[in-house]
């Protein structure tokens, strides 16, 4: 080596490359490959037993006119995702909020807050709901304390999916921490400023706060929903699918497709369904942010 | 002036009390929980009262000695799991963020992006080839559907956490290391790696966390019992419990949960830390 | 100097990788036979001899020790071969089961329920044929009984563990409490009747309990088996069943659920597969539920022997046809690409057949199907009653095999799908009869299609 300094930057280059191997191997074996092949697999009959053969559109035109239970299943996991992303956050925002304002013991509070994010979707947790919720479990038995009637808060099926729900909404610590340590950002001297102006309480929360978290909440409203498009774990143990299907989320119609009747192909054709599915939301969120997000740079996101 | 310090102490009480309320509704299914697995069956479904009547003292020994492995065996397998996962992530993904965040080379602008792109890619149209592809490899029923994708950096959220922490290191750092002997592999291991410790702790709690929880995978790749996790192990007492002992599955609940909540609280500041760094950023 | 440490660098970089590939390059593909046994394999073992075999089964914790204590027993007798248990609850075993066998993972020893017979015997391949096995004692079983029950597609699929009676199985203080006489020979129509009642006099009790999967294996096969005598699909691919027959059949399901005689459906279903954990059940506030003898520890265990009873199985009022459902309880078959298929078919004859077995497994899947095993039950005089009387019950008149066909996993979730929609009150029993059928012929055309 010359230890021309020009070199030498060159050759680091090269390093740079051999750091990322691993990641650039990972990559096309555990992810690039799968995707493919996903999306190949979903013109076959893949089924691991009989030999595979290319039906071409078969699957697609299957779940789309054949498949009572995959309609059923896209409009449950859409419920569940417009009813447990938008109450998590909201959720988190108003907590967030709360402990924005100087009090003490906010820290204690957030650790409170944040225990149950911890435990995600562990079957731990999953058991825990099934007892908590059941027809005479403890919230019946509080509600009755009260002289409420029971509520069949996981054999109803108009209220299932619900009960589900709170178990998603009970979690938002993670994405409250993210909205506290977006509003510790915004600069003291606005609010001040406002002060000033004499702006209400409320107006402050509209011009100020709210604008400047936006980057914020388009970060947690995606990654919150491609995860709840997900779900399956809390459906899955607590009512597997039932009661009438109404938690039958689009995650146990993948599994039960691909992994009870085996049907590889058809499940991959189900799973670009979701993918598609969740990239046209992700796509609508991101294009309808450029009207409500603002950035204090100018959009150089 | 008095009456408004009067009117904003009782606004402070009455926060207080919604916060303190608020914390009492979050936590409390897991302190019922806890004391109910000392609760008969008829308790558990009944009487409101948290503390239990008649203490069952032995649900946690029955519970942890059902069937013809314990609970140990499950605890030690999902340590076996959970434990090269976590460190392979680390190294693998100290390696890669290093490797993106201090060095130019062609195409890194790509590379980073198809990195960022599939933080976002959902799982579910990647699992079944992948199942297809571990049966092929023969991995089925054991741990390697974890510990290789974590070899090779498939955690794309750890490689862009730890990028964030090494951006925020001054490159003055890198350059008086390089002219005090250093080349980039003792300068990752003597200079950053020090300093990036906060954040490779982060990593390391939210790994395990999420590795310690996982149950779909664990679902679809392990059969035998002898190689369940605890997850797996807990679903197998609530299927099939003699008799419907209650107490001994709650109690199992409590064990399988106790990791998670000892760790948060001995290193919350990790995961606030952790959280709030990708969170901005992204 | 630098240069040395930067090859240095790149050397250890590079080899930490070639070990990280090496670790997960070893196992090359292998296609889908032998998956399994690579530990075994790679595992340096002291005794050349010593094996391991996996053995798959479903049940309860009952059913889980007494097996276990028997693989122990078996272990002393053979110190060399290891046998590992894989077992948990019937929800979810047949999925995992069709997995394993389709990624070539399958356990050596398998438990099957023989409602699965048509899905097994379409890949026969997977499966030794346990009447060509010399040493099988096939002497001790009914030819009957492994001709309907256990050969399919020319093989003997397994061989039954027990013969299994059916019938309901009932909480004696329940029916007291409520004057109801134990010796009643039920029929549907009667439960609704009493149901109704007791359910009036106390809302917080039932005299009845089914969950989802047991509308669709027992009350739509029974109900028009016992009404008309026939089942409503058969092997031929063919549904056998009225517009309207099928349309009164779902009146009757829906009248069950909705006169409160049967606990609501929303709430049994979270316990499916185990009611027997249902909390009402636990506390004394269900009468009965209808089940298999193999099952019947379990329920025994919950309700307290003192205060269990057994029943005949439930029929249809004014039906032409009062026979019981009867099959073995599971059976037990070897996995064909096992690496020690004689080491397995050797423990299965062991574990059917010889009086040691039988006495530590007892009941715990019924009465034993094997002649010997039975005998040594009898013996010793440790059978259950109540397993006895429900198996006397069930032989007095036994039903025609049920079609293998009905319990294909797919016709079962149509089944299931449409029975929750007339409960719920989703679709009247016309609309949902109309809608049965025209799903099922054209699952069962699919079916037929695939098996030509």
């Amino acid at each position: 080596m010359k230890g021309h300094v020009n070199s030498k930057k060159k050759k680091r280059q090269y390093i740079g490359l051999l750091y990322i191997l691993p990641w650039i191997l990972g990559f096309l074996i555990f992810q690039l490959y799968p995707f493919i092949s996903s999306f190949i697999y979903s013109f076959t009959n893949y089924n691991m037993t009989s030999n595979t053969e290319f039906i071409g559109l078969k699957n697609y035109i299957d779940i789309f006119t054949k498949d009572s239970q995959f309609y059923n299943s896209l409009k449950v996991t859409i419920f569940y995702v417009f009813m447990a992303v938008p109450m998590k956050l909201i959720f988190a925002l108003i907590i967030a909020m709360i402990l924005n304002i100087k009090l003490k013991y906010v820290n204690f509070y957030r650790t409170i807050y944040y225990l149950p994010s911890i435990l995600g979707g562990s079957v731990a947790v999953a058991v825990l709901w099934r007892f908590l919720f059941a027809d005479s479990g403890l919230v019946n038995e509080i509600l009755s304390f009260f002289g409420i009637p029971k509520i069949g808060w996981l054999s109803n099926p108009k209220i299932a999916l619900f009960t589900i729900s709170l178990l998603t909404v009970w979690q938002f610590g993670s994405s409250m921490v993210i909205f506290l340590a977006g509003l510790k950002q915004i600069p003291k001297e606005l609010y001040e400023a406002a002060t000033v102006d004499g702006v209400s309480k409320a107006g402050m929360f509209f011009t100020i706060t709210l604008p400047l978290l936006t980057p914020i909440i388009l970060f947690n409203l995606i990654m919150q929903m491609i995860i709840a498009f997900q779900e399956f774990t809390g459906s899955f143990v607590i009512t597997n699918g039932g009661p009438m299907k109404s938690t039958y989320l689009y995650a146990m119609k993948l599994y039960d497709e691909g992994f009870l009747f085996m049907k590889m192909g058809y499940a991959s054709a189900l799973s670009w369904v979701l993918f598609t599915v969740i990239l046209v939301c992700t796509a609508l969120i991101f294009k309808s942010s450029e009207y409500w997000t603002y950035y204090e740079d100018g959009g150089q996101y | 002036m008095s009456n408004k310090k009067k009117r904003q102490i009782i606004k402070d009480v009455l926060t207080y009390i919604f916060l303190t309320l608020l914390g009492i509704l979050m936590i409390y299914p897991l302190i019922w929980m806890f004391f109910s697995s000392f609760k008969s069956n008829n308790e558990i479904f009944g009487p409101l009262r948290l503390l239990p009547e008649h203490v069952i003292w032995d649900s946690f020994y029955r519970g942890w000695n059902s069937g013809q492995f314990t609970y140990s065996l499950y605890f030690k397998n999902t340590f076996m799991l959970v434990i090269p996962v976590v460190l392979f992530t680390l190294i693998s993904s100290t390696l890669v963020a290093y490797g993106f965040a201090r060095f130019t080379f062609p195409m890194k602008g790509a590379l980073f992006s198809i990195m960022i792109s599939t933080l976002m890619l959902p799982n579910a149209v990647i699992i079944i080839p992948r199942y297809i592809l571990f049966n092929r490899f023969g991995w089925l029923n054991s741990y390697k559907p974890f510990t290789v994708p974590s070899i090779f950096a498939c955690h794309p959220f750890f490689i862009f956490m730890l990028v964030q922490f090494f951006r925020g290191l001054p490159k003055e750092l890198d350059e008086s290391a390089t002219i005090d002997g250093c080349n980039s592999f003792t300068t990752l291991v003597r200079i950053h790696m020090p300093l990036i410790k906060p954040a490779l702790f982060s990593a390391a709690i939210f790994q395990f966390i999420w590795t310690w929880n996982d149950f779909f995978n664990s679902l679809i790749y392990i059969n035998s019992v002898k190689k369940y996790t605890i997850s797996l192990a807990l679903r197998m007492s609530l299927d099939t419990a003699a008799a419907a002992n209650w107490n001994e599955i709650l109690a199992m609940s409590t064990l399988a949960i106790l990791p998670s909540v000892l760790i948060f609280f001995f290193a919350q500041k990790y995961f606030v830390e952790g959280i709030a760094t990708t969170g901005i950023k992204g | 100097m630098k240069r040395i440490a930067k090859v240095l660098c790149l050397v250890c970089i590079v080899a930490m990788l070639a070990i990280l590939a090496a670790g997960c390059g070893q196992k090359t593909p292998t296609g889908n036979t032998s998956s399994q046994n690579t530990d075994d394999v790679t595992k340096p073992v002291d005794k050349p001899e010593s094996i391991t075999m996996r053995f798959s089964w479903w049940g309860s914790d009952i059913r889980h020790k007494a097996t276990l204590d028997a693989i122990a027993a078996y272990n002393k007798l053979y110190p060399h071969i290891t046998i590992e248990g894989e077992y948990g609850g019937y929800d979810g075993y047949q999925q995992k089961l069709m997995t394993q066998l389709a990624g070539g993972s399958a356990p050596d020893l398998i438990q099957t329920d023989p409602i699965w017979n048509a899905q097994l015997g379409a890949q026969k391949e997977n499966f030794v044929d346990l009447a060509k096995e010399s040493e099988i004692d096939m002497t001790q079983f009914e030819e009957e009984v492994i001709k309907g029950f256990c050969e399919v597609n020319g093989i003997v699929l397994g061989l039954p563990m027990g013969i299994n009676g059916f019938g309901v199985q009932v909480n004696k203080a329940f029916m007291e409490r409520f004057n109801i006489p134990l010796d009643t020979r039920w029929t549907y129509e009667k439960i609704i009747e009493v149901g109704r009642k007791v359910h009036e006099q106390d809302s917080e009790c039932y005299l009845y309990i089914e969950d989802l999967t047991g509308l669709q294996v027992k009350f739509m096969c029974d109900y028009t088996r016992s009404k008309y005598g026939k089942y409503w699909i058969n092997d031929d691919y063919k549904v056998h069943i009225t517009k309207d027959e099928l349309a009164e059949q779902f009146k009757v399901m829906k009248e069950l659920f909705d006169s409160g005689a049967a606990v609501p459906l929303g709430d049994a279903a979270l316990y499916n597969n185990k009611v027997e954990q249902h909390p009402k059940f636990i506390n004394g506030q269900i009468g009965m539920t209808q089940d298999w003898s193999g099952t019947l520890p379990k329920y025994k265990d919950v309700i307290g022997a003192e205060n269990f009873a057994v029943g005949h199985s439930i029929t249809v009022e004014g039906g032409v046809d009062s026979s019981t459902t009867y099959k073995p309880s599971m059976l037990l078959s070897v996995y064909s690409k096992s690496k020690y298929v004689d080491e397995a078919v050797k423990f299965t004859n062991w574990l059917l057949n010889d009086s040691e077995a039988s006495l530590i497994l007892n009941d715990c899947r019924s009465i034993p199907a094997s002649a010997s095993a039975r005998q040594a039950l009898i013996d010793n005089d440790v059978l259950d009653k109540d397993i006895m009387q429900m198996v006397e019950n069930t032989l007095e008149n036994p039903a025609d095999p049920v079609p293998l066909i009905m319990n294909n996993s797919e016709i079962a979730e149509i089944t299931k799908d449409i029975c929750q929609k007339v409960v719920f009150g989703e679709s009247t029993p016309e609309e949902a009869a109309e809608e049965l059928i025209s799903r099922v012929s054209e699952k069962l055309e699919a079916l037929k299609a695939e098996s030509n």
